[in-house]
């Protein structure tokens, strides 16, 4: 994929201090994602998804502490880039959208106001061509009558709308890269697939480039051409995501697989992953899932796995066939 | 499904939450006022699960509010045991609560932070059983039935993950030997593979200790793995009851269908297109209350509000393309 990427990272490794020194939550992840491609990022609380997503922004703040090998967007080396310039391609070239649509508004001010306070932030327009953009965009996320929505405050949104919303403020700059954390899980089920059919959609418009964060295998199947999981700060298994769901290869993500009820006539026991994930900065000289691997042997306890690649399904199971 | 007592029966149970700005009016109880539960039936037969899902704003955790005496309700008969409840004053609910136990959402928020597991658990187990010598191995009978080891027992909540302190709020329900627990959404904050261990949890517990339970949730998959009965919300009115297999695999009710329609299917759901489009304006008077999003409705349907009918011995939706197709 070298060459093509849109974004490509090796090895970024994210620390944060505690009273046992810097402990990496982040432990090493590779990741190139292609113009125009979804890739989800699949992983449970604490794996470090959402960490991975902040370093790739330069979001990670001080005492916080990234490394990697190559991180680089679209041509621009993110691991040298100057802080102005890094706020530059904030917004304009990627974007970020979060999880609780609550919270990402400001309560205290109108939406309109938040969403022409983000584009003059980028661009400087007249006050009606503004207007104009906030209202192209407020209609292409899907908000009908998006005066009347400008004049609102996010309280009198529903969730939804206020996802919808902070949507269009991530695009209003017109970026190439949306990342989206854990962007309907605090919305109902109803809501959740609406929003859902609306990335679908600006894929398909603006040629949108998307990397889904997302602990919901189902809803990544559905939206993502490939998929990664992380376990432990570290990615155990990659590839289409086809593959991944047909034949995964590694025991945790079909365990992951197993674990969710659905909704089919027959019950079937539900698979249990025993125990819990390490916490951070235990020592995990080998495999992080091995303490709760049924498969796991000697080997996979006392070194940690090699890759191996099966064309673009990649895994890191010492227990995977080659 | 037999026509034995019910544990716990709903007839028109209502709630209304006052609206209304006037202090005066207030008081004396007049005014607005908004429905939050409208006229809901339900029987909750012993030794079932029941599940209530629904979206938030449904009603379903102002119902859960009411079973449990939290909140009066307005109108409508409350039936536990056969004697109604719903407007006994708190002194006689007291044998009630014993035998009613909840398990929240939130494990964080429901557990006292400067209560050690041992005292939690302890102090719940005095106040049902009094000072017997033997309360700490109870709770630590209590913290093996969950699941949990006896070191357990000297941790803060906040030295817990979301799993192990919703164990405790399982385990602190248990300790008051509840005949009927109501779980709302339980599992919803838990990471999925948590989600398993808990729900395994209950349906383990409930064979065991033949607990009845009213599961909440929005989760149509958890519903149909863990209940025998399902009730579907909308707008504060049961709108469809059955079995999981008649309602999540036969559902009648265009909401009951739009809601298992919204359930993410991973592969298979790779080229659906078109989430239907849900306007959000719902409050439709003396109509169905779901007719502005419904694509079935019919003239009858904004004029009269359909009643819950039966289709089947235990399958019932109030719809009236069901009773006038």
């Amino acid at each position: 994929m070298t060459g093509t990427a849109l974004l490509e990272v090796a090895d970024l490794r994210v620390a944060f201090p505690s009273a046992a020194g810097m402990v990496e939550a982040v432990r090493g992840i590779d990741l190139a994602i292609a113009p125009g491609e979804a890739v989800g990022l699949l992983g449970e609380s604490g794996s470090g998804k959402s960490v991975s997503s902040l370093a790739l922004m330069r979001l990670v703040a001080a005492p916080g502490r990234v490394r990697a090998s190559k991180l680089a967007f679209d041509g621009h080396d993110l691991l040298t880039l100057g802080d102005g310039a890094m706020q530059a391609l904030r917004g304009r070239a990627m974007a970020m959208v979060f999880q609780d649509p609550q919270t990402a508004l400001n309560p205290a001010f109108r939406v309109g106001s938040q969403l022409l306070h983000v584009l003059r932030a980028h661009e400087r327009l007249a006050p009606a061509v503004a207007r104009n953009r906030v209202h192209e965009i407020l209609e292409l996320v899907g908000l009908p009558d998006p005066p009347r929505v400008m004049r609102a405050y996010p309280h009198e949104l529903s969730g939804g709308m206020r996802q919808r919303a902070l949507i269009g403020m991530a695009l209003i700059a017109r970026p190439r890269l949306l990342i989206a954390d854990e962007p309907t899980t605090a919305l109902d089920v109803t809501v959740q697939a609406q929003i859902v059919d609306l990335f679908r959609r600006l894929r398909r418009e603006l040629d949108l480039t998307l990397l889904f964060i997302t602990h919901n295998l189902d809803l990544m199947a559905e939206l993502c051409d490939r998929a990664l999981v992380m376990y432990a700060g570290l990615i155990v298994e990659a590839g289409p995501v086809e593959a991944l769901f047909a034949a995964p290869r590694h025991p945790y993500t079909r365990m992951l697989l197993e674990c969710v009820p659905r909704l089919e006539p027959e019950r079937r026991a539900l698979t249990v992953i025993r125990g819990m994930p390490p916490r951070p900065g235990a020592a995990l000289p080998g495999c992080p899932f091995a303490p709760r691997c049924p498969g796991a042997d000697d080997r996979c306890r006392t070194s940690r796995p090699l890759e191996q690649r099966r064309g673009e399904h990649r895994v890191a199971c010492w227990q995977a066939a080659p | 499904m037999s026509r034995a007592a019910p544990l716990m029966e709903l007839e028109g149970v209502a709630v209304d939450f006052a609206l209304e700005r006037n202090p005066i009016l207030r008081l004396m109880g007049r005014g607005r006022t908004m429905r939050a539960v409208d006229r809901v039936d339900l029987r909750i037969e012993t030794g079932a699960v029941v599940g209530l899902v629904g979206e938030s704003g449904s009603g379903k955790s102002t119902t859960a509010n009411a079973i449990l005496r939290l909140l009066r309700p307005s109108e409508g008969r409350l039936r536990f045991r056969g004697t109604d409840i719903a407007q006994a004053p708190e002194r006689d609910l007291v044998e009630f609560r014993r035998h009613v136990q909840m398990v929240f959402q939130d494990s964080h928020s429901a557990l006292n932070p400067r209560k050690t597991v041992a005292r939690t658990l302890t102090e719940t187990l005095r106040h049902r059983h009094g000072r017997l010598p033997d309360l700490r191995d109870r709770a630590v009978a209590l913290l093996a039935a969950t699941g949990l080891a006896a070191e357990t027992m000297a941790r803060y909540p906040h030295e817990l993950s979301g799993g192990q302190r919703q164990r405790i709020g399982i385990a602190r329900a248990l300790a008051m030997e509840p005949s009927f627990i109501v779980a709302d959404e339980p599992v919803s904050s838990l990471d999925v593979s948590l989600q398993a261990q808990i729900i395994n949890l209950l349906s383990g517990l409930r064979a065991e200790r033949g607990l009845t339970m009213l599961f909440i949730s929005h989760d149509l998959a958890l519903v149909n793995h863990l209940c025998d009965r399902v009730a579907v919300m909308f707008a504060g009115r049961i709108v469809e009851t059955g079995t999981p297999a008649e309602v999540l695999h036969g559902a009648a009710h265009p909401y009951t269908r739009a809601l298992i329609a919204a359930v993410p299917r991973g592969l298979k759901g790779r080229h659906r297109h078109g989430a239907p489009p849900l306007p959000r304006q719902d409050t439709v008077v003396g109509g169905c209350p779901y007719v502005a999003r419904c694509p079935e409705a019919i003239a009858l349907c904004r004029t009269a509000p359909p009643a819950l009918t039966a289709l089947s011995a235990g399958h019932a939706a109030a719809c009236h393309r069901v009773a006038t197709p």
